[in-house]
């Protein structure tokens, strides 16, 4: 037996320790962006977790923002790493942000498929396109002196998740867009809000009397990530080609069944402004192809609650008003935001799944070319809203 | 025998039956023994007791050298009727008081002309516990343990009367298996008070006290307790043969004995229990174990045992069900803390950061800013720290022991975080891993349990989650091929039993009507028979 | 209680088959080859797997007949000496097969996803001593170190299972049996590989498991249990990430939990259970490397097994280097030419026996 251990513990010494890094040995990049360089093909951006004996001073927040230009993350990274005390380590990075410009030219299929696995980042990371400088908008991302990054994007994912107003997808979705062809890619579409107060402008407008917003006391940010984002990036394939405004994103989720709850302020039959809640009851989706054409069918089953600000307005008429007008003016916005998505070749309602369920093999399913067909096919939305309202009322009696 | 068993066995496992020494390829009974050595009957011709006291005189004063040894007390006398007489003991060891008014005062008022050992036995000595004995040797092995020994003129054996009246330590409550709830009695040194405590616990017909040759040359008492016709005859029969298989110079007491029996001596992993609660002993033999009692030792030997019993309290079935599971859930918990928990730190840590959260990462990182030390030698440091303190502590008398642990616990750790010498995460680490090493109720296992810890912490070390997973399962493939007296260590969990008890939840006092499976005890016999 | 020495019961038996099985069927499958055309791997294996079942039952009658306590008494009752030693061969290359493909597969996802820059070799040090010191342990002590580790790794992939549910999709299975009946029926018997060798690894050790009516028991009991969780895990994968991207990933149970941020602790925890099934992996070497041994040793009635373990270790750990270094370009040929053929290979001798066996006149061993 003594042997055998003597064997084991020489056989582990021979193998030697696997290359341990001390924890502080390390720089935790908890996100990643990407900007047309001046000199060089990209302009990163790395946001890395401040630890937290730093954090009692006046910063901007919980992160250490890096830049570098480099052809390729590699080359900024192996510069970067040059140039900070510490190694780069990818195991937390949560977001991953490019810019417009890039997002259109598909910048985002080199940066993806050929970093992921050589810097360790796990595909369940987030992409975000955004207007205007990446730099500036990872700033603003974090100026709120939050210490904890981490937390934040937590919070900021956890808003989207809750209200399924905002279209956010992971890298595997990306890749699975890409390497299937069954949808396509989609993706918050970011900008940055100067109305966004920081730690710094409020002291600053404090000083000066004015306070932009008033019921914020410490200036720190309220909401998510809907704050930040201004819609949805469309993708055809690995290129940026269209975009939905804020509220479009709010349909296109209700087709794919994301959509969770929220408020949608519409103009009654009088000419009155009535706010409706909504939140989500079921989709179906039908996608069928013969010899005219690709057709899909969706309905949409959605719980509506308005609020009555006119004494006049009857609940009964409000009734009508919800399960009737209001369904066809959901219709009308779910094709028009259809027809965005088609215009744009991207098949962002995932319609193309639904149709792969109709091929016997993958062979047929390859052959077929969902693309093509994607741009001739038409599609019928129904849209049922039931008064939760009325139910409450009819309780109650 | 165990101890010696050859090195080979390990290559050999595909070899035949008859290489193991087994429950099932057993070579038959033991030798049967009468008593606590067997070193008499070497020379029992030549020890017979002689029928002239002189002569028995002479052979005492041989065999003890009282000019030279004046703790053997030897008196001459005449009986009221004449005839002469003498007794033998051990001053210290026995009575005096017993054998004044018991043995002497008796016998110098009887007037029977010639009296004989039956005759005396039956109507003269007031002595209740008697014993007649042909053989010089066993009547002087037993004036050594305080027993007074009469001769008469005449007569071809002697009187052995039970006086034993040394001083020895009173019942106290037991100080390593502590529980709140339960008795606090606890065993003492005293052979006979102890084997009394299990008999005051296990009112049972079946209940035998069987003296047996310990194998050490200084004739230590020890006898097995078990329940005839309950317990496994072939693991009676094992005990017994392992038992006859000793020959030591000395043996000191129970732990000796257990490292002289049991079945693998290089593990770190206990293979027999030793208690000082009387109420788990009683427990055990209840469930068809054998227990050992060695004189002097406060500690009683029981056998087989298996993990989960080394795990189980006493206080567990004394506590309600739900309290009972509770209190038995933490203490697998604390178990494996113990364990696992500095390595599984160390190895996220130093590998596998991207499981940590971000927030745990930056608050280690701060709490290292100045730590000079890589944290793997911080962890073995800190580790080995607390060993120190925990020995200290056991080794020094209550109070001070008690204020050790304060010193070195708080102070110490307090210091140290504000010297820079260790970090506060991995000093809490090392705290909670230190605590659950406290929740295992049984010392030797704490040990094992503390060096297997320091295994883990250096393979973490050397090679994060996949050195972690060498080295454990490296020890539950020990662990898996360990046996205690023929039953699996793993039983009854790996090799799965029949079992109505629950494992690691406390179930039913009702389920406890069996015994454990793996016991083979005659309620097994039964079910099979029925069968 | 029974206690006799070497001997296992039938909870262990079926643990240790069990956890064989589902290591080559989970861990074993070559993902270009299963993949690639469609993914029904849900279905394949579990069909696979009652396949295999069926071929040992048929061993296990015919060795009832020819009154063989063992598949190394079976084979020279059936074949006599020199054949019976012939046609041992595959099998025996089907226990160094089933004992390989898992680790290579292993040490691929340590080498690339969790240990950076760092060797074959020093990864391979880590896990070749312990396969080698639980395969020398013998049957009984892996048999209970699968019993310990049986609920572990199932809790493991429950856990992991349930908190990638919210993803899973059900368009991803898509086109169902994506293959085409002919190339499932294809891929189901290529599969036979991975399963017929742990199966004969019981009728090698049918005295450690009490003879063949244990054997039975046993067989039966962990292809039934490995049918389900083969299947219930290829098609949480299948719900997770459609053919297209199964085709190019690296042991897709690993990134399970990859398609949403994980933000939590609870949600990280893949290396964790990546480890936990190395423990699998490892027990499931041990064994076949054991099976190789044993079968080798009572066909050549060597006393003991152990030189035979050291030299099966040696192979193995040799073909593994060779195959995750890819140093050797014909190992990884032969691995490829493996996963797709060698199910004939494996189930040739078995069937062979089985029917020869059956055909055998009926003997009665003292």
């Amino acid at each position: 037996m003594g042997l055998l251990l003597v064997i084991t513990v020489l056989i582990l010494s021979l193998a030697g320790c696997l290359s341990p890094v001390e924890l502080d040995a390390n720089g935790y990049v908890v996100l990643i962006g990407a900007d047309r360089g001046v000199n060089k093909k990209y302009y990163f951006t790395l946001a890395l977790q401040r630890e937290l004996a730093e954090q009692n001073t006046e910063s901007e927040g919980g992160a250490i923002a890096l830049a570098c230009e480099g052809d390729s993350i590699f080359e900024a990274v192996n510069e970067l790493e040059g140039n900070v005390p510490y190694t780069l380590n990818f195991s937390r990075t949560n977001f991953i942000v490019i810019s417009r410009e890039l997002a259109e030219e598909g910048a985002l299929r080199e940066l993806v498929t050929t970093s992921f696995d050589s810097l360790r980042v796990r595909t369940s990371a987030v992409v975000l396109v955004t207007d205007g400088e990446v730099s500036e908008f990872v700033g603003g991302m974090y100026a709120n002196n939050d210490a904890n990054i981490s937390k934040l994007q937590s919070a900021l994912m956890l808003d989207e998740e809750k209200t399924g107003m905002v279209s956010v997808m992971s890298v595997s979705r990306l890749l699975e867009a890409n390497a299937e062809g069954r949808f396509d890619y989609c993706t918050a579409l970011g900008s940055y809000d100067d109305g966004i107060i920081t730690d710094m402008e409020q002291k600053k407008t404090e000083s000066e009397g004015k306070n932009p917003l008033g019921y914020v006391e410490k200036g720190d940010r309220v909401g998510g990530l809907k704050s930040l984002v201004s819609g949805t990036a469309l993708f055809s394939g690995w290129s940026m080609t269209g975009e939905l405004t804020r509220e479009e994103t709010v349909f296109l989720n209700m087709a794919v069944g994301d959509f969770k709850s929220g408020v949608i302020t519409l103009e009654y039959r009088d000419g009155s402004t009535v706010s409706v809640l909504l939140s989500m009851g079921s989709v179906k989706r039908e996608v069928d192809f013969g010899a005219e054409g690709v057709k899909a069918k969706l309905r949409v089953r959605l719980y509506a609650a308005a609020h009555l600000a006119d004494e006049d307005i009857s609940p009964r008429d409000m009734d009508e008003w919800l399960t009737g007008d209001l369904a066809r003016f959901l219709e009308g916005r779910l094709y028009e935001v259809f027809e965005k998505c088609r215009s744009a070749g991207s098949d962002a309602m995932r319609l193309g799944t639904e149709l792969s369920k109709r091929f016997g093999s993958a062979e047929e399913l390859e052959k077929f070319g969902w693309r093509e067909a994607y741009r001739g096919m038409s599609a019928e939305f129904i849209v049922e809203t039931v008064n939760v309202d009325k139910y409450v009322s009819e309780r109650m009696q | 025998m165990p101890q010696k068993r050859n090195n080979r066995s390990l290559f050999a496992f595909d070899e035949g039956d008859e290489r193991f020494e087994l429950l099932e390829t057993e070579r038959g009974a033991p030798e049967k023994q009468t008593g606590w050595n067997d070193s008499h009957k070497k020379s029992r011709k030549a020890g017979a007791i002689p029928r002239s006291v002189n002569a028995a005189e002479k052979l005492l004063r041989e065999t003890f050298s009282p000019e030279i040894n004046p703790d053997l007390i030897i008196r001459r006398f005449r009986t009221g009727g004449g005839t002469e007489a003498l007794i033998a003991y051990m001053n210290g060891m026995a009575d005096d008081a017993k054998i004044n008014e018991f043995i002497l005062k008796p016998l110098m008022l009887c007037n029977d002309k010639k009296p004989d050992a039956e005759s005396l036995l039956m109507g003269v000595i007031e002595i209740s516990e008697t014993k007649r004995e042909t053989s010089m040797e066993k009547a002087a092995l037993d004036v050594m343990d305080g027993v007074t020994a009469l001769f008469i003129e005449g007569e071809k054996e002697c009187i052995l009367l039970e006086t034993r009246g040394f001083e020895k330590r009173s019942i106290g409550p037991a100080e390593n298996e502590t529980t709140v709830i339960g008795p606090k009695e606890s065993f003492t040194e005293s052979f006979r008070t102890n084997v009394t405590l299990i008999r005051r616990g296990v009112h049972t017909k079946d209940l035998i006290v069987e003296p047996r040759p310990s194998g050490g040359r200084n004739n230590t008492r020890l006898a097995l307790v078990y329940r005839k016709g309950f317990t496994n005859p072939e693991l009676l029969d094992e005990v017994k043969r392992r038992l006859d298989g000793i020959a030591v110079s000395d043996m000191p007491g129970s732990g000796v004995l257990e490292q002289l029996i049991e079945d693998c001596g290089w593990s770190p992993v206990p293979q027999i229990l030793q208690t000082e609660r009387p109420d788990r002993a009683c427990s055990h033999l209840m469930q068809g174990r054998v227990c050992i009692v060695v004189e002097g030792s406060p500690f009683v030997l029981l056998m087989p045992v298996t993990l989960f019993s080394l795990m189980n309290s006493p206080e567990d079935v004394y506590l309600r069900k739900p309290l009972g599971t509770a209190i038995r859930l933490i203490r697998y918990a604390g178990a494996l803390i113990s364990v696992m928990l500095p390595g599984y730190f160390l190895a996220l840590a130093l590998y596998h950061q991207g499981v940590m959260s971000t927030e745990v990462l930056s608050t280690v990182i701060a709490s290292r800013k100045m730590v000079f030390e890589p944290m793997g030698a911080e962890m073995i440091i800190l580790l080995m720290i607390f060993q120190l303190i925990r020995e200290a502590g056991l080794r020094v008398p209550g109070s001070i022991g008690q204020a050790i642990g304060i010193i070195g616990g708080l102070i110490m750790g307090q210091a140290a975080v504000a010297a820079h010498l260790a970090s506060s995460v991995v000093l809490i680490v090392v705290a909670a891993s230190g605590l659950g090493n406290f929740c295992i109720p049984d010392y030797s296992l704490q040990i094992s349990a503390a060096y297997m810890r320091l295994a883990v912490v250096i393979s973490a070390w050397m090679g994060g989650l996949l050195g972690m997973v060498a080295v454990t399962l490296t020890a539950l493939c020990h662990l898996a091929s360990l046996k205690s007296f023929g039953v699996p260590f793993l039983a009854p969990f790996a090799p799965k039993t029949y079992r109505k008890r629950t494992l690691v939840l406390r179930g039913n006092i009702g389920m406890h009507e069996r015994a454990d499976d793996y016991a083979n005890t005659a309620d097994d016999a039964e079910i099979w028979e029925e069968a | 209680m029974n206690l006799k020495q070497g001997r296992i019961g039938v909870f262990e038996g079926v643990c240790l088959a069990a956890a064989a099985l589902c290591v080559n069927g989970v861990f074993g499958l070559d993902p270009e080859y299963a993949y690639s055309k469609g993914n029904s791997t849900y279905l394949s294996l579990p069909l696979a797997l009652m396949l295999a079942l069926e071929i040992m039952l048929l061993l296990i009658k015919a060795a009832e007949r020819t009154g063989s306590r063992d598949l190394a008494e079976l084979m020279t009752d059936c074949f006599g000496g020199v054949l019976g030693v012939i046609l041992t061969i595959p099998v025996l290359a089907g226990f160094v097969f089933c004992a390989a493909r898992p680790m290579t597969a292993f040490l691929e996802v340590l080498h690339r996803l969790i240990y950076d820059g760092v060797g074959y070799t020093s990864i391979l040090a880590y896990v070749i001593p312990v396969t080698v010191f639980i395969a020398w342990k013998g049957f009984e002590s892996m048999g209970r170190l699968a019993a310990v580790f049986a609920g572990i790794m199932l809790a493991a992939f429950v856990f992991a299972a349930v908190s990638a549910a919210p993803d899973f999709e059900v368009y991803r299975l898509y086109p169902l049996i994506g293959e085409g009946p002919g190339r499932f029926a294809a891929f189901t018997l290529s599969e036979l590989v991975f399963f017929i060798p742990p199966l004969l690894g019981l009728l090698v050790n049918a005295k450690g498991l009490s003879g063949l009516a244990f054997v039975k028991k046993i067989s039966f009991r962990a292809a039934i249990f490995a049918a389900v969780i083969c299947g219930v895990t290829q098609l949480c994968v299948a719900l997770i990430y459609p053919y297209g991207i199964l085709s190019g990933l690296l042991m897709p149970l690993y990134r399970l939990n990859f398609l949403n941020l994980a933000h939590s602790y609870a949600l990280r925890l893949d290396k964790i259970f990546i480890m936990i099934w190395l423990n699998g992996c490892i027990i499931t070497a041990a064994y076949c490397i054991y099976s190789a041994a044993l079968l080798y040793s009572k066909l050549f009635r060597q006393r003991d097994v152990t030189p035979a373990a050291a030299a099966f270790s040696l192979i193995v750990c040799g073909t593994v280097l060779a195959k995750a270094g890819k140093s050797f370009g014909f190992v990884y040929t032969a691995d490829r030419f493996l996963t797709r053929y060698g199910a004939a290979a494996a189930a040739f001798p078995a069937v062979s026996a089985a029917l020869v066996g059956l055909i055998k006149k009926r003997k009665v061993k003292a």
